[in-house]
């Protein structure tokens, strides 16, 4: 259950973020705070981004910023950032991004049921612009 | 035609056990060479390294090797689990043992897992995998455990009674029959003791030398072998030759050679013949020792050598060295193809070989099907980085659209990408990630490029193109 992993405080939303690298600091920034992952973690997600590229764009407009944990992550979480204008990955516009999904995990397997859940949503191209459209944390998590 | 390939199949496959851990040898060959009580530099803390290392540490080693060919590193577990009962089980050093549990191991749970392929739900998988490992590997540890001591035990007795034959019919030569292989299978020990040993000393009681200290110890087939690989090897195991020479010659660590004569089994052909030249050179001569010589060294066997020994015993091991290397030389550049660095692309060629064969197909016409089309694709496997994240969402869109589409018998997961099985058939992943795919599994394997992960109408077309490459 995608609600497992993620609560009202783990989501965010906001205007906008000059630089990918400063939105996946902005959507990790309550997992870090509630101690569900060490900050090197971000880094190392960060350091994914740049070495492997935009990969974790896994649909125009949804990004799914993560990276092996190698230790650094407590508990396995997810948080949720809403740009209202959209940050690129990349010199591409097709690696525009509204919604991040920060995801840490444990091991590989610990949250595949929210994957399930979220591969279900996902699929069906309205939930994004809901997601989108919605205007507090609230309706957000209603949305999840 | 078939019986070729199989010995191809079989070379390869066992050097892509053996090779990956030279590096283990040779460690533990410095380590002895140095500080074993006839070492160079004895040292009783440092020695205490020996025998752990190369009881556990080596067999372990090419056991976990073999299962990781033959199922990914899960297969490597099992197989180091089972060769631990099969070192447990033996008194002796288990290399065979390890190089038959280690990718038996592999096969096995790999039979398993295509059992239950598709069959474990979602979230479940990790608990499956690792009791379903933890128990096979249990098992079959506990049955090498009980079966393998008397087997060796047997093995053990059985060829020293045949030295013992061959000695007593005074046809000294023929002993290294049994000797050279005797010693790869780390039974000397039970040939000295249990004939050598007690041969020379009451030869040496009576005319003051015996030859029967230098059946055993002559360091010449194992130097023809290792100077063959300088001259005709390939890749890691030619760069790695020379400093097995110094280990092997002057240190007196057999052993380091016997993986060199483990990835190429002909050349047992060639300790053989080299160790009955040596042996049939000390026989002329009249040479012997005045005791045994530990290890066996040049530098050991020179300063126990009777007098008058000293130069028959050179020119023995000496010929010993060049019929080992003469022998050795063809035998490596035909086998020149198992020598490749990149085990893993061996490994790949030989399951394409290995499928082909299976279909009962010309091995060319399955490589040209394979790369065009998606026929026989049986295990999809999306990869990332991590294998977490992006994979797995890419992973369940996939099965989704493929139960959607009512496809089945196709088994989808996700992996990181230094975590891909040997075994798949279709590679899913990113376009800036496919350059690391390709590098990790070679050629021969079909890699589809994403251009992200959740990527509807790519994966309906693929779907479409499974049940088309299904019916076809």
């Amino acid at each position: 259950m995608l609600k497992n992993f993620i609560n009202a405080e783990r989501i965010q939303i906001t205007n906008h973020c000059d630089t990918w690298q400063e939105a996946v600091q902005l959507a990790a920034k309550p997992l870090v705070d509630g101690k569900q992952i060490q900050p090197q973690y971000v880094d190392e997600v960060i350091k994914n981004i740049t070495n492997n590229g935009p990969y974790i764009v896994l649909k125009e407009g949804f990004a799914l910023p993560h990276a092996q944990a190698n230790g650094y992550v407590n508990e396995t979480a997810m948080a949720l950032l809403v740009l209202k204008k959209a940050v690129s990955f990349s010199d591409s516009s097709e690696h525009d991004v509204k919604v991040l999904m920060f995801l840490a995990s444990t091991d590989p397997q610990a949250h595949m049921s929210a994957m399930v859940e979220l591969v279900d949503r996902l699929d069906n191209d309205t939930w994004l612009n809901t997601l989108i459209a919605a205007n507090d944390g609230n309706e957000l998590l209603e949305l999840l | 035609m078939n019986l070729k390939l199989g010995v191809q199949q079989l070379g390869r496959f066992l050097s892509g056990m053996v090779q990956p851990n030279i590096g283990a040898f040779i460690a533990w060959g410095l380590i002895t060479a140095l500080f074993i009580p006839t070492g160079w530099l004895p040292n009783e803390n440092m020695a205490a390294l020996v025998g752990p290392m190369i009881v556990y540490l080596l067999p372990l080693l090419i056991g976990y090797s073999g299962g990781n060919m033959i199922a990914g590193i899960r297969g490597g577990v099992v197989g180091a689990v089972f060769t631990m009962g099969v070192i447990v089980g033996a008194s002796q050093p288990m290399f065979l043992g390890a190089m038959i549990a280690g990718p038996l191991g592999g096969y096995l749970i790999k039979l398993f897992d295509k059992a239950v392929a598709g069959k474990i739900r979602a979230g479940f998988e990790m608990l499956v995998n690792n009791f379903s490992a933890g128990i096979i590997g249990a098992l079959l540890a506990m049955l090498a455990l009980v079966l393998v001591g008397p087997l060796m035990d047997g093995l053990s007795d059985a060829l020293s009674s045949a030295v013992g034959v061959v000695v007593g019919l005074g046809l000294l030569p023929l002993a290294s029959l049994f000797v050279e292989p005797a010693k790869i299978l780390f039974l000397n020990n039970a040939l000295n003791h249990g004939v050598f040993t007690p041969l020379g000393a009451e030869q040496v009681s009576e005319v003051g030398k015996s030859i029967f200290y230098l059946i055993e110890t002559n360091p010449g087939p194992g130097l023809g072998v290792l100077l063959a690989y300088m001259v005709a090897g390939k890749g890691m195991a030619k760069n790695s030759a020379p400093g097995a020479i110094i280990i092997h010659f002057f240190g007196g660590i057999h052993e380091i050679y016997f993986p060199y004569v483990l990835m190429i089994p002909a050349l047992f052909i060639s300790v053989i013949a080299g160790g009955a030249v040596g042996v049939f050179v000390n026989v002329l001569f009249d040479a012997g020792l005045f005791a045994v010589a530990s290890p066996g060294s040049i530098v050991a066997i020179m300063l126990v050598a009777a007098r008058g020994s000293h130069l028959p015993i050179l020119l023995s091991v000496t010929a010993a060295a060049a019929t080992s290397f003469l022998i050795s030389v063809p035998i490596i550049k035909a086998n020149e193809k198992n020598l490749t660095d990149d085990t893993f692309n061996s490994a790949q060629d030989s399951k394409t070989e290995m499928k082909s064969v299976a279909k009962g197909a010309d091995t060319k016409v399955a490589a040209t099907s394979q790369s065009t089309g998606l026929s026989g694709v049986k295990k999809i496997v999306v990869a990332c980085d991590a294998g977490m994240g992006s994979s797995a969402m890419g992973a369940t869109l996939l099965k989704k659209k493929m139960s959607a589409m009512n496809l089945e018998g196709i088994a989808v997961t996700n992996s990181a990408i230094d975590a891909i099985p040997t075994d798949v058939d279709l590679i899913i992943t990113q376009e800036n990630l496919a350059s690391r795919v390709e590098q990790k599994v070679g050629a021969g394997v079909e890699i589809r490029r994403i251009s992200n992960f959740m990527n509807g109408s790519f994966y309906e077309a693929l779907v479409q193109e499974l049940i088309e490459g299904k019916e076809g």
